[in-house]
């Protein structure tokens, strides 16, 4: 057995598998549906055990219904916004961006962790990413969608957006180069197109996979179709393997690009506490460490309610949450460096941003500040525990904590800083209202309800990488005495 | 016969030739009033190299990654406590002639400048010297107990030893990142009147990395056949350590390019003034070198399989990157007095000079322990992954 220090390494599947088992395990959360109702919430009020269907009262329709519910808040909030106009947000001077821009970088930043996962950690050869990369990756996806509704509904006129992009035309429109806002069109758009490639071209065996269990002819059919022919010969392997690498290779500059452009939106200005040069890093490692947070949060239940604890281990969270502590120092050292250099600076405006932030007494907003410290710095300093990075309670909540203070984070750079811009006489405070929070809400809702219908249509874990880790590990552990005696190399370090 | 790499006798001679030309070099310029701008650009550099072997080891000790083990006797070297206290004594003539170097320092000056006066509290002479001379200590502590646990461990093979390294590097880590952004603030930041980018110490944070890793590359590059070199340098070695330069190439370009754009669309009077002054004259042509000598060429190299497969190969493009850390630290330091691109004689003589007394203890230490050792469980298990 692989060790290090004489200690066994903790394997990366748990338990006696065959590629038969896990394809059912894995697979028959989409072909069968009983796997969705089998699992029963136990705290429920009476009134709604007594009067609900049985099968209703499993998580997945719990999950999907609270998404359903979002998805309608969100189509109300859309047309209030669209048949009005974009007066119905809190945003007026001087805060001519407010919680659409906050909830797009917030979007935007869960969805970095699918794409690092899938892409930086595959070239990095790091094994353990196989059991978390598909639904980080969906998670990515969807994330990004509801990102992208801010700015497009932001720009007061959705039907015309496409103007964003350079095309010839009779109107002689072309859209502002030096601006970030379209270097964020071509970034997210980018992002979003190599994201759902990756996502697809990953889906390919599993759909052969579930195409040959189907037992109706509908899903036979569709995930035929969907499988584009796979016949899992050497050939078919060769032309993954070979699109799988490149299309890493293409994510892994976009996932920091992404992060970059849109700290560009903010520090390409002359705001104070926007003109900051270590924006870039200091976004793409929060971008991280908010992703990070989310796929946590939705592997703990998602793993407990399908049974799904052979293939996210300990191991897996342990690792997570380091990625989690790492990122979350770099996102803290950003906070030292902006509140330091405000301060050292010595420049009125740079110091009254920093005034703003801190002062509790003086300060309208401070308490977004300190929010945000107590959510992103205090609580998650708890992951230096390695106990605490394997217990599941208090990794959920701490997962929860950071999802929030990333949110506290875009509300002090935003609000804070554009309520308190160069002229007194411009000074205000900005408020949401319903609209706005509709919006956030609902975009939370169009998240779940789209990830609780992959998790019902589509194969939540990667089968086909399942497998093949099971062969790795089956090698190792056949053949570990025959390679020199001591074999301590761990099967993630090939 | 495998022949014996002779590290420390190749270093300790070229540290010594490099002294003799550096200070014959160096005496040319002492009487000019430019000397201790020179002085300062030569020990910027090896401060700078010195602290990215520092913080590899650091990070190496945290993430265990098998890249580490063969080169970390050469971090340790270059990172170690009497490198650090060597920098720490470097800084005595700059501390000699502060009003030279600082803005802050010059009395005339702050009488004048209302924003000088405003930090006056922070950047005056006495808490300067305090805490360049605390970071230096700590930084010393961190060096000293990494090395002294890891000998214990493999004297003793106690795994305890082990878990309190990675304990302390990880914590070490982090403080060590913030010491070292504020050393770089006092030492070099605050050398501009008015400037400040808060990205700048882990600017120069990366490029001592990227130095530390060319340095060990051009030594594994042209040691590999040498015993015990020969044993460890594979092809899943150099194609590690070769995407880790690829990895740090990138983040210095990304750094340096976020830093630039953000300051050119500011286009704000108190951040501009440090590009202007290096896109003057001369200096622009040298920047633009820097982008192609410094990201292109190595990006391009360190792309290629053949690089990071062909251990001669490999190190030459370790080698080339810490030379070109030299021209780039030359383009941070100097602009700030030189308005013209000139190189005098006393540049090239302090770089040497540093360089010389820096290459002459890396050599010392070297030869206090193997270049290379097993006798941990995980130093073995580097040697089986080999």
């Amino acid at each position: 057995m692989a060790t290090t220090n004489g200690k066994p390494h903790e394997p990366l599947i748990e338990g006696n598998w065959t590629n038969a088992t896990i394809d059912a395990q894995i697979g028959d959360i989409v072909l069968d549906p009983k796997r969705h109702t089998e699992a029963q919430l136990k705290r429920i009020p009476a009134f709604l055990a007594k009067s609900l269907p049985d099968q209703l009262k499993s998580p997945w329709f719990l999950m999907f219904g609270i998404g359903f519910i979002g998805v309608n808040i969100l189509l109300v909030a859309i047309t209030v916004l669209v048949l009005t106009g974009i007066g119905v947000w809190g945003n007026n001077q001087p805060v001519g961006w407010g919680l659409d821009i906050i909830n797009f970088v917030w979007w935007i930043g869960i969805g970095h962790a699918g794409t690092l996962i899938s892409a930086i950690l595959l070239l990095l050869r790091q094994q353990w990413r196989n059991s978390i990369n598909r639904f980080a990756e969906a998670m990515t996806i969807f994330a990004v969608m509801c990102a992208g509704m801010y700015p497009l509904l932001h720009t007061g006129r959705p039907w015309v957006a496409y103007w964003l992009f350079p095309y010839p035309n009779v109107l002689a429109m072309w859209p502002q180069f030096r601006s970030p806002l379209v270097w964020d069109v071509f970034a997210v758009s980018t992002y979003m197109t190599v994201s759902i490639l990756f996502w697809y071209v990953g889906l390919i065996p599993d759909f052969a996979t579930l195409r040959d269990r189907a037992r109706s002819r509908f899903a036979q059919i569709a995930f035929g179709f969907l499988a584009l022919g796979w016949n899992g010969s050497a050939k078919s392997w060769h032309r993954y393997t070979h699109a799988s690498i490149m299309l890493a290779g293409l994510s892994t500059p976009l996932v920091l690009s992404v992060h970059s452009i849109v700290s560009f939106d903010f520090a390409m200005s002359i705001v104070p506490g926007w003109n900051v040069t270590i924006f870039p890093p200091y976004f793409v490692a929060g971008a991280v460490f908010a992703g990070f947070a989310m796929v946590i949060a939705l592997a703990i239940p998602l793993r407990k309610w399908y049974r799904l604890d052979s293939f996210i281990t300990m191991k897996h969270f342990d690792w997570m949450a380091k990625v989690m502590l790492a990122t979350g120092l770099i996102v803290a050292y950003g906070y030292v460096m902006e509140v330091f250099y405000a301060w050292y600076s010595g420049v009125p405006l740079e110091q009254g941003l920093l005034h703003n932030r801190i002062k509790i007494t003086e300060a309208p907003y401070s308490w977004s500040f300190w929010l945000l410290i107590l959510f992103n710095v205090v609580i998650p300093a708890a992951l230096w525990s390695p106990k605490i990075r394997r217990n599941l309670t208090a990794l959920f909540w701490i997962s929860m904590s950071i999802s929030i203070g990333m949110w506290f984070e875009r509300y002090v750079i935003i609000p804070v800083s554009l309520t308190r811009d160069y002229l007194p006489s411009s000074f205000g405070y900005y408020t949401p209202t319903i609209v706005d929070y509709g919006m956030f809400a609902g975009t939370i809702g169009f998240f779940l309800f789209m990830m609780f219908l992959f998790i019902r249509f589509l194969p939540t874990i990667n089968i086909f990488e399942m497998k093949e880790l099971l062969h790795h590990m089956q090698h190792e552990k056949d053949h570990g005495e025959g390679h020199g005696g001591d074999k301590t190399v761990p099967a993630e370090a090939h | 016969m495998t022949q014996v790499a002779r590290v420390d006798r190749g270093f300790m001679t070229a540290g010594i030739g490099m002294a003799v030309v550096g200070a014959a070099l160096f005496a040319i310029g002492l009487g000019g009033k430019d000397w201790i701008h020179s002085y300062f650009f030569g020990y910027m550099f090896w401060l700078v190299l010195t602290i990215g072997c520092l913080g590899l080891t650091l990070l190496h000790h945290t993430a265990r990654g098998h890249w580490g083990f063969p080169v970390v006797r050469i971090f340790e070297a270059g990172g170690g406590p009497l490198a650090i206290a060597l920098c720490g004594l470097g800084t005595i003539p700059i501390i000699m002639n502060l009003p030279a170097l600082y803005p802050w320092a010059d009395a005339a000056l702050v009488a004048k400048d209302p924003i000088l006066q405003t930090k006056s509290f922070y950047n005056n002479e006495g808490f300067w010297i305090a805490r360049v001379a605390l970071s230096f200590v700590i930084l010393a502590v961190f060096a000293a107990v990494n090395q002294a646990w890891l000998k214990k461990e493999e004297q003793t093979g106690d795994d305890r030893w082990r878990q309190r390294r990675v304990n302390f590097s990880a914590i070490g880590l982090v403080f060590f990142v913030l010491i070292v952004n504020f050393l770089y603030t006092d030492l070099g930041m605050s050398q501009e009147k008015h400037w400040f980018s808060t990205i700048y110490g882990v600017w120069l944070l990366v490029m001592g990395a990227l130095g530390a890793l060319g340095l060990a590359s051009a030594i594994l590059g042209t040691q590999h056949n040498k015993s015990p070199y020969d044993k460890v340098v594979e092809p899943w070695l150099t194609k590690d350590l070769g995407n880790l330069m690829l990895a740090f190439t990138m983040l210095w370009a990304y750094f340096s390019f976020s830093q630039y754009l953000i300051i050119w669309s500011g286009n704000l009077p108190e951040f501009t003034k440090f590009f202007l002054k290096r896109s003057d004259g001369m200096w622009f042509w040298l920047a633009n070198g820097l982008m192609i000598t410094g990201f292109f060429i190595p990006f391009l190299l360190l792309l290629a399989p053949r690089t990071k497969r062909v251990p001669q190969i490999f190190g030459f493009v370790g080698g080339y990157i810490l030379v070109i850390r030299a021209i780039d630290m030359f383009f941070v330091t100097v602009p700030t007095y030189r308005y013209q691109l000139s190189v005098y004689p006393a540049d090239i003589g302090a770089l040497l000079l540093v360089g010389g007394v820096w290459c002459a203890a890396f050599a010392f230490v070297l030869r206090t322990a193997p270049l290379v050792t097993y006798r941990t469980p995980e130093l073995k298990e580097a040697a089986d992954h080999a």
